[in-house]
């Protein structure tokens, strides 16, 4: 009796400790899936939370997804106040269901954001005690407001959308998901600066094609056009299916695609003067010949002409980078982990640093051509 | 007096003097003390009945019960008159024999006493007394009663009694197996057991004859495990049957039947089966001083032995009881023990150990792709079955953050309205389950059928439709309900059946975290049994090589050579290849040689 006695007690005190009689259910709470944030006057920071709608999820639970009548806009509510925090209490207090934040899949912060708010938010963002830190972060440019309540016809539950296209390695030309928790480690590594993908609401859909590059000090530097931003996934290894057309000379050109890349580089001291000496192994598809026979001669004209164009661009979006100050393909952090006496004056020396590009082309199938 | 006074007699001053009776021999003229008592008797009834007329079954059963005393005593005193010492044995004397079985028996509809003459022109008198219902009883009227009645060979006047009781003994043996005895206990148990008894008069002993045959039920298909090919013959519920079916499997002298009776009432043949030679001496040895030291009134079942031999308290079953033969066979020759009971149709085999639950005969009869699969799969049913609803209570209610969103809002989305928490969604959707269950176990089998497209189809939408439960719910239970079926053995499936709450509950106090504890409490106390010294969770823990050939995988029946080591049988050995293996293709094999050479 008295092993009885002890077992329950034991299994009251359990049932007492665990907080379960405060368990909700998860149909009683809001889903968070877009966590905007985004700068408010007077210094203020204005969170957004965006929720599915009820009759947006009865409809993914139907087979096919139709039926009649468009989606429903999306639900948000937002808070304003001078930290994250306070702003989320806010937003909280506007509603009276539970916003659930572990299961966010966006955090989207706005361009206009001063350089300490990014930071604040940034470091806020990922000690929330419940947010997913898996999230995929991206910026965008246009009102806060009006993305939450974007609603294009073709993406039902936009979160969804963006994560299949994140997680999705293969589905653009290059990989742009960038996670929350690897933004922050990025924010804090000495030598490197941040990038993010930019998307922009448009009629029917969304643009997220290109990225913006931070400076040191989490100051937007530049945002690179959609070639631009290929052309860095090249040295970042995120390009994974772009594409080059180059002419040949006598007026044959050549297509080449499936366009994949290697880079590795190197960083070097030379009398004081840094030298990034960048080197990319590209394999791609001989796509398309006009003018010439596929021959092995022409076969190696081909790659050298993309080499040589894909050198230049490559060497004129790094340049442009580092004259912003910018350095997403973290040359800093390998130079400084050899030479960290070099920490304080890094800026200068970046800025300063002679960068060659070489790239090696190797077409591997000749594709309808042969 | 007690019990409606408190005090205690008052001591006499000088001792009580008890008048002999015993010694008042009835006679014509004076009659037996037992005749008084029962005048006394008749006496008080009537100044009852004339008194306060009180229910008169009542005193009719109180004399009936008396007579039978008075019957009793009378016998009892006429073989104490004649010198016999002991109350317990047979003075020779038919008449008072037939008193004593019938003061003993009373008078039941299945216990006849036939009195006759033995020999033609001899007439000796005799008596045979049996139960009607577990006789043959063409053996007793043809073979007993008629050829002792028409016995006439040599018969001689002035033949002793001894002799009467020898040529009646020998002319028995034709019948079948024949005892003597003189004990009236022994008498009454063999009666019990179904041996007619076999009085003559003059002689101080009993003719025990097994003229015995016993209702049984038909050797059927076993109903409990069954299996699609293989062999299919269940037990028989007579033991001599059950005993005589292993035999027929194991044509070996090594097999033992050590017969323990258990019961005082019921006098239940308990059988230790086993292979000497192959099967631990020292289990054989706890088992049966196990078995011996039972003290029970009655013995219906083999699970009640079974509660002896174990620990009472263990949640897991200790001892598989199973009706198939093949399977008790198989268990026997890999250095098991059985335990086998007259009247049950399952027999015990131990010790076992948790992977011996999830094993079936028909494991053996197909491939070992084919063994090794179902086995994996019932593992996997079993894992469905124990976390798949808890998974749902944890997720939904406790750690959301952990589920795939679009999994997430698709639960979300069904549990919209849904007017009751998960948590209650699974224990209501869990009895309705386990009423199901019982009731299906209760009704016939065709009822049962009904019974479950009932509750199926109909009890499950209904309860979609009300908006109780939700969709997701029911599916989940649908395939718990099907992954504890899985489960090939009806004792173990219990013990999930009650973890299951336990692992509701821990979901809901601690979402994934209570169900690890959970988890870790059960390997825990699974690691913790060692029945009759074997761990249960072998060959796992310990872990034991070379026994994972026949475990969750089944290899094949050429590579099984090696009896389980973790029952450490006397001989490991199942197979002993010869030293010149034969090809399995000899065309073949000489045709290689040739080609190489």
């Amino acid at each position: 009796v008295k092993r009885l006695v002890r077992l329950g007690v034991v299994l009251l005190l359990l049932a007492s400790l665990t907080g379960c009689w405060d368990n909700r259910s998860i149909e009683t709470r809001d889903l968070v899936l877009t966590l905007g944030v985004a700068p408010a006057p007077h210094g203020n920071l204005a969170v957004y939370l965006q929720s599915p709608p009820p009759d947006t999820l009865t409809a993914i639970t139907q087979a096919g997804g139709g039926g009649g009548g468009g989606p429903s806009a999306p639900i948000y509510v937002y808070g304003v106040g001078k930290t994250v925090d306070a702003a989320l209490v806010r937003a909280q207090a506007s509603t009276q269901r539970d916003l659930y934040l572990g299961q966010v899949v966006l955090v989207l912060l706005s361009s206009r954001l001063s350089a300490r708010q990014f930071q604040v938010v940034l470091h806020t963002l990922m000690r929330l005690p419940l947010i997913h830190t898996t999230a995929y972060v991206a910026v965008t440019p246009t009102a806060m407001n009006t993305f939450m309540t974007f609603s294009p016809a073709e993406t039902r539950l936009a979160p969804l959308y963006f994560e299949t296209l994140f997680t999705c390695q293969q589905c653009q030309a290059v990989s742009l998901q960038e996670p929350l928790f690897e933004l922050e480690r990025t924010s804090i590594t000495p030598g490197r600066t941040m990038y993010a993908p930019v998307i922009m609401p448009l009629g029917n859909g969304y643009e997220v094609d290109r990225i913006v590059a931070y400076s040191a000090g989490s100051r937007p530097a530049l945002t690179l056009s959609p070639a631009q931003t290929i052309d860095l996934g090249f040295v970042l290894g995120r390009t994974v299916k772009a594409s080059e057309h180059v002419s040949l000379g006598d007026g044959a050109r050549a297509s080449v695609r499936a366009i994949t890349a290697q880079t590795h580089f190197a960083t070097t001291d030379v009398g004081g003067r840094l030298h990034i000496a960048v080197d990319t192994n590209i394999k791609g598809t001989l796509a398309n010949l006009e003018g010439h026979r596929a021959d092995s001669e022409t076969v190696v004209g081909v790659e050298q002409a993309v080499a040589s164009a894909l050198a230049r661009k490559m060497l004129a979006v790094l340049t442009a980078l580092q004259r912003k100050g910018a350095d997403p393909a973290g040359f800093g952090e390998a130079f400084l982990w050899n030479h960290p006496e070099y920490l304080a004056r890094w800026h200068t020396l970046y800025r300063r640093a002679a960068i060659t590009v070489h790239v090696h082309v190797v077409l591997q199938d000749l594709g309808a051509t042969s | 007096v007690w019990p409606f006074s408190h005090k205690a007699p008052a001591s006499p001053d000088k001792d009580p003097v008890i008048p002999d009776r015993l010694h008042a021999m009835p006679s014509p003229t004076h009659p037996a003390p037992g005749e008084t008592v029962m005048d006394e008797l008749r006496e008080v009834q009537s100044t009852l009945i004339k008194l306060w007329r009180p229910d008169k079954s009542v005193l009719d059963e109180l004399v009936t019960a008396s007579a039978s005393l008075v019957n009793l005593l009378d016998s009892v005193l006429g073989e104490m008159r004649r010198g016999q010492r002991s109350l317990d044995r047979f003075t020779g004397s038919v008449d008072a024999a037939a008193k004593r079985i019938q003061s003993v028996l009373g008078s039941p509809p299945d216990v006849v006493v036939r009195r006759f003459t033995v020999g033609r022109k001899l007439r000796w008198p005799a008596l045979l007394a049996y139960d009607g219902g577990m006789v043959d009883s063409s053996v007793i009227d043809r073979d007993i009663i008629r050829l002792l009645e028409l016995y006439d060979l040599n018969e001689q006047d002035g033949v002793s009694a001894a002799e009467i009781h020898d040529r009646v003994q020998y002319s028995a043996q034709a019948i079948g197996h024949v005892t003597t005895t003189r004990q009236w206990s022994q008498i009454f148990s063999q009666l019990a057991s179904g041996s007619a008894i076999l009085l003559v008069e003059g002689t101080g002993q009993a003719l025990v004859l097994d003229a015995s045959k016993r209702p049984s039920l038909p050797i059927g298909p076993s109903a409990s495990e069954p299996s699609i090919k293989g062999p299919q013959e269940s037990f028989s519920d007579v033991t001599i049957t059950q005993l005589a079916q292993i035999r027929q499997r194991l044509r070996s002298p090594q097999l033992r039947f050590d017969s323990v009776t258990v019961g005082s009432l019921s006098n239940t043949t308990i059988v230790v089966a086993y292979m000497d030679g192959v099967t631990n001496p020292e289990l054989v040895s706890v088992i049966k001083s196990r078995v011996q030291s039972i003290q029970r009134d009655t013995v219906q079942r083999v699970s009640e032995i079974v509660s002896y031999l174990t620990n009472l308290h263990s949640l897991f079953p200790l001892v598989r009881i199973t009706d198939r033969v093949d399977w008790a066979v198989r268990d026997l020759a890999n250095g098991k023990i059985l335990i086998v009971v007259d009247n049950d149709p399952f027999v015990g085999s131990l010790p076992c150990v948790l992977l011996d639950f999830y094993q079936t005969s028909q494991d053996y009869v197909f491939s070992p792709w084919e063994g090794s699969l179902v086995r994996i799969v019932r593992l996997l049913g079993l894992a469905l079955a124990l976390y798949l609803l808890p998974l749902y209570i944890a997720l939904s209610s406790v750690n959301p953050d952990l589920m795939p969103t679009r999994l997430l809002l698709t639960v979300q989305a069904a549990r919209l309205g849904m007017p009751i928490p998960p948590v209650m969604e699974v224990i209501i959707m869990w009895i309705i389950i386990e009423v199901l269950r019982e009731a299906a176990n209760r009704l016939p089998k065709e009822l049962a059928t009904t019974l479950g497209t009932v509750g199926a189809v109909v009890v499950g939408t209904a309860i979609v439709k009300a908006g109780i439960v939700s969709d997701i719910v029911i599916v989940a239970t649908t395939l718990t309900a099907l992954g504890l079926f899985t489960t090939p053995t009806f004792e173990m499936t219990a013990a999930w059946r009650w973890l299951f709450w336990v692992m509701v509950l821990g979901s809901y106090m601690l979402g994934i975290l209570g169900m690890v504890l959970v988890t870790v409490f059960i390997i825990t106390y699974l690691a913790a049994l060692e029945p009759f010294g074997v761990p249960y969770l072998s060959p796992f823990g310990p872990i034991r090589l070379r026994d994972l050939k026949d475990s969750v995988l089944r290899a094949p029946i050429t590579a099984l050579k090696q009896r389980p080591f973790y029952l450490r049988p006397a001989d490991i050995q199942k197979e002993v290849p010869p030293p010149d293996w034969p090809s399995l293709d000899p065309v073949l094999d000489s045709g290689q040689k040739e080609s190489h050479s």
